[in-house]
């Protein structure tokens, strides 16, 4: 994530523009991270505008612009994990995605893939794959986020990993 | 080392999780373990893969503009309880800017006179009669306000609400 301090700095300051631009710049982020721990289109979709809201609410009490990229990491993680917490949401892969793997490149084909493979995760295992591999938490960080141990986190993690490898191996 | 030991340490191995001697003992079991060399190579290849798959998600084209009309309402709703708050400390601030008027100050002390002399014939009144009197009317209104109070809770807890689902 390319940070800009200067429009970050704005929009903290109440200006209406640098916070449109602001959307612009993360909205691509932000929806995509929510995509794949919800894996639901419209349930993504919502996340992005709770989490927005929820930037747009705060940005003014972040003390450490610098800071701007890891407090939105934790508001996007935060809203989803919320979001997932009692909910079995669908599984099944959204019709994007397949009307993509129609009409893309074979190299998409493996992308596409694999995103339906994280689908076909538990919810657990998918949170934990996308807390490390696409966030980039460390193991302890995710250890405090999910209040789990720290060896809960190794084993769910490669079990995680193993059972995308089994699926994608099928 | 054997196969299994190895395997279940193997994203903590990629992930640079390990102390140095479970690192070492791990390279060399991969040295010579073409299988578990396979399985290493597979889930540091989907790492990558997971991130540019993650990268390529479709972003629907309607996002950024359900985004903004959320933003749009919450500036609305933002303004209305401005005004909704300062409504209501105009309201509860009047009475005190009412006394500084010179006609309700009159109003005001009216009331509190006649209070005060309803008070006064209430204890003179309260006086005439024994102790006892007083003490056992004190007690059966109690007990009438508590009677009541449970008479009410009753009824009410007798009443089903059900919740509308849209």
């Amino acid at each position: 994530m390319e940070i800009d301090l200067r429009l970050i700095e704005q929009a903290q300051a109440g200006d209406q523009k640098a916070f449109t631009q602001l959307v612009l710049n993360y909205s691509g982020y932000v929806y995509r991270t929510a995509f794949a721990f919800l894996h639901n289109e419209s349930e993504a979709e919502d996340a992005s505008q709770e989490i927005f809201l929820k930037v747009y609410r705060s940005i003014h009490r972040l003390n450490d612009i610098h800071a701007f990229p890891a407090w939105l990491k934790k508001v996007i993680t935060t809203v989803c994990l919320d979001r997932m917490k009692g909910k079995q949401l669908d599984l099944v892969p959204d019709s994007n995605i397949e009307s993509v793997s129609t009409t893309t490149p074979d190299h998409w084909d493996r992308q596409i893939e694999l995103r339906e493979a994280l689908g076909k995760l538990s919810q657990e295992e998918r949170e934990i794959v996308v807390l490390y591999d696409w966030q980039g938490y460390s193991y302890q960080e995710i250890a405090t986020l999910l209040e789990i141990p720290l060896g809960t986190v190794k084993s769910r993690l490669h079990t995680a990993r193993m059972h995308l490898r089994t699926i994608l191996s099928d | 080392m054997e196969c299994l030991q190895c395997m279940e340490r193997l994203s903590e191995y990629l992930d640079g999780e390990l102390d140095a001697n479970k690192y070492r003992d791990i390279e060399v079991h991969l040295q010579c373990c073409p299988d578990c060399r396979k399985v290493m190579d597979d889930l540091a290849a989907l790492s990558k893969e997971i991130n540019l798959s993650i990268a390529s998600i479709p972003i629907p084209t309607n996002l950024t503009v359900r985004i903004f009309s959320a933003i749009e309402k919450e500036q609305h709703n933002t303004a209305k309880d401005i005004w909704l708050t300062s409504i209501l400390l105009a309201v509860f601030a009047s009475p005190v800017l009412l006394i500084f008027s010179r006609t309700f100050s009159s109003v005001f002390h009216l009331v509190y006179a006649t209070g005060s002399a309803f008070w006064r014939s209430l204890m003179t009144l309260v006086t005439l009669f024994s102790p006892w009197v007083t003490v056992t009317m004190g007690i059966i209104s109690l007990f009438l306000m508590v009677m009541g109070l449970y008479i009410i809770k009753t009824l009410l807890t007798k009443f089903e609400v059900n919740e509308v689902v849209l």
